[in-house]
């Protein structure tokens, strides 16, 4: 289920600073900080507002994967067992140690900012690492003799663009007991691919997670879900037609990401598009971009099957020319379609 | 007579005490209007000093403990058909000891003040302790009947000698005047609210009751109904005879969430403007309703990016 984020409310943030370096040498660690930083209202709503726009625009769901040996899962269930300031800096500090092992020398330098916060009746979770160009620093300062990172600096380098929230993810707990969780993530600089190491260290590594879906299944579904919509729903037949080319063209293109808003917004006339969102939504079908991978669609792809009501069948493959076959709406709201063309041959079927 | 040496020494002590009550009683009001959904202007005070002394000798029989308008609060409200819902609110909120309806005593033949004044106290169990057993007189009349009072005030009780009959009955004439645009400021809100083609004035007074609940702000009246004016198409026929439930279904769906975004964000000097005006709700229930639509109708008078920061605020950001 989609995480509705934008009633998220900020209670307490620490962030600490993973410095690069080579997996093979064992580096200086995460320097950590050691009390929470000091967040104003207008700070709470920036990070919020960053967090839920990531996340709600171009977030994955995701799930602890049973198979990793991350921590994360289990310091998160920790901590909110028993959620004091003190078992917050703890778990965060474990946190930024672990992703500070989890790096090598082909991830940036950046910061770690772990986040509690509520969702109304839940406890969530945010962790966001944030990337920095070279020479951006967060100033430390020392808040009772104790190590902490300055929040209103890091507004100014993510404003000023010179520190990026890169990676965001946040669990929320589904139940009181706070070991179940609804989990969402985001790469701001590429979609999530579990093969490719470097997008999936902070999935995978980092937060032992996985794809709820596989890019192959949210493919096809998404897929089904529109011929479905299409078939059911656009009365008008020239309509159907262009929406069915505009799908298969879309499935097909070398897109990288296939995003369901976007599609509607480009491809279906103004009236159309909420129907069509209501319609994967009512089929468990996620709105949220999803990473393009047609191999359980290709075969489907290749033809284009028009079933009329008489008991017409016409299949038209692909990379017929368009000239051989003409379309015409009629008053009467049936759909004209001309086949011109040598014949080939005739079957009994 | 009281002692009125013992009287001003017990006002020196008890008056910083009232004067933070009459403060409570402001925001318990304040607050009760805006549970309403009504605007009203609410203000107090504690008596001065002099005009406390002034009073016991005026009124001989008037003591100290029995005087009941040392806190004094004043609610006014700007249509007459609103009175009897602050009333209402009044006696509910408070222990009232003495109503005492003006207009009820005038009869129907006589004109004058028509104000409710009543001696309420706090009710025991939404009671602050140090507040316990204090009273007040609170009044309540519209913002014409207010002027009046003001005026008579002024002109009666500061004039240096008894003012003459016939200007006390031109004084009086224009408290019947004023009574009379009471009337009319009703007529003429109810004419704007039949008119065929001012549903944006309606939907506005719908929308302004439940935005003042989350967010009691001034606001641009111009701009909301502009504002309502080029989004109401976006609303079908049967959606438009049956606003007012849409709204109320909407804001008690979302009540938890109204009032975090509303708080949260008037805490900060850098937010939405559309966070101060009551179409804000409007815009909210159709990014939830249909986003599309409203994004393309939204283009057509406003600047997108308004609409956008809105959209991520209430969780639909745009495709």
């Amino acid at each position: 289920m989609k995480l509705d984020l934008s009633a998220l409310k900020i209670n307490r943030a620490i962030l600490h600073e993973i410095p690069k370096h080579a997996r093979a040498e064992e580096g200086s660690g995460a320097v950590l900080s050691d009390v929470p930083s000091a967040l104003d209202a207008a700070g709470a709503v920036f990070f919020k507002d960053r967090i839920s726009a990531c996340l709600m625009a171009k977030g994955f769901e995701i799930m602890f994967d049973a198979l990793s040996t991350s921590p994360v899962r289990e310091a998160v269930i920790a901590y909110l067992a028993k959620p004091t300031e003190a078992r917050f800096v703890k778990m965060s500090q474990d946190l930024a140690k672990h992703l500070y092992a989890s790096q090598d020398g082909i991830n940036p330098a950046g910061i770690l900012m772990v986040i509690d916060c509520s969702l109304m009746t839940r406890k969530v979770i945010a962790i966001l690492k944030l990337e920095q160009e070279e020479g951006a620093r967060v100033a430390r300062k020392m808040v009772d003799q104790k190590r902490s990172l300055d929040v209103q600096h890091l507004q100014d380098l993510i404003l000023t663009q010179r520190t990026r929230l890169f990676k965001v993810a946040a669990f929320a707990s589904r139940d009181e007991a706070s070991e179940t969780f609804d989990a969402v993530c985001s790469d701001m600089q590429r979609g999530y691919d579990e093969r490719v190491e470097v997008a999936g260290f902070f999935l995978k590594r980092f937060l032992g997670c996985k794809l709820t879906e596989e890019p192959e299944v949210a493919t096809k579904k998404f897929y089904e879900a529109t011929e479905g919509f299409i078939n059911e729903e656009v009365k008008d037949p020239i309509r159907r037609m262009k929406y069915h080319e505009h799908l298969v063209s879309e499935m097909g293109s070398n897109k990288e990401m296939v995003e369901p808003v976007a599609f509607a917004n480009a491809y279906f006339v103004v009236e159309d598009r909420k129907p069509f969102t209501s319609y994967l939504t009512n089929r468990a079908v996620s709105t949220t971009a999803f990473k393009r991978k047609t191999e359980l669609i290709d075969k489907r792809l290749e033809k284009e099957l028009f079933q009329f009501e008489s008991g017409i069948d016409v299949l038209v493959r692909k990379d017929v020319p368009k000239d051989r076959i003409r379309t015409e709406k009629l008053a009467s709201g049936e759909l004209k379609l001309e086949i011109q063309d040598y014949l080939k041959s005739i079957r009994g079927k | 007579m009281e002692d009125l040496k013992a009287a001003r020494a017990r006002w020196l002590t008890d008056r910083p005490l009232y004067e933070e009550f009459v403060g409570h009683l402001q925001d318990v009001i304040k607050g009760e209007l805006r549970k309403a959904g009504m605007r009203a202007r609410v203000s107090g005070r504690p008596k001065e000093m002099d005009s406390l002394l002034k009073k016991f000798i005026r009124k001989p029989d008037k003591t100290y403990d029995t005087i009941t308008d040392k806190a004094g609060v004043r609610v006014a409200t700007l249509f007459f058909e609103e009175i009897e819902q602050v009333d209402n609110i009044i006696m509910a909120t408070f222990d009232v000891v003495n109503r005492d309806d003006k207009m009820h005593s005038l009869g129907e033949d006589k004109v004058g003040y028509m104000g409710i004044h009543y001696d309420a106290r706090l009710q025991p169990k939404e009671g602050v302790p140090a507040f316990a057993g204090l009273l007040a007189e609170i009044q309540l009349r519209t913002y014409c009947q207010d002027l009046w009072s003001e005026m008579a005030h002024e002109l009666g009780y500061k004039a240096d000698m008894p003012i003459p009959k016939a200007a006390a009955r031109r004084l009086y004439c224009l408290s019947g005047l004023l009574e009379v645009a009471d009337m009319e400021f009703s007529q003429v809100k109810e004419a704007y609210n039949a008119l065929p083609d001012a549903a944006e004035y309606r939907v506005l007074a719908t929308l302004e009751k439940y935005f003042l609940v989350y967010n009691p702000v001034d606001y641009d009246r111009k701009l909301s109904l502009e504002t309502i004016r080029q989004l109401l198409p976006l609303y079908s026929a049967d959606d438009k005879s049956r606003q007012l439930l849409i709204f109320e279904e909407f804001c008690s769906r979302n009540d938890a969430k109204l009032r975090l975004t509303f708080e949260e964000r008037m805490q900060v000097s850098e937010h939405p403007l559309f966070l101060t005006q009551p179409e804000i709700l409007l815009i909210f229930e159709r990014l939830e309703a249909d986003s599309f639509r409203l994004e393309d109708e939204w283009k057509k008078y406003f600047p997108i990016g308004d609409l956008m920061e809105l959209a991520d605020i209430w969780g639909t950001p745009l495709g």
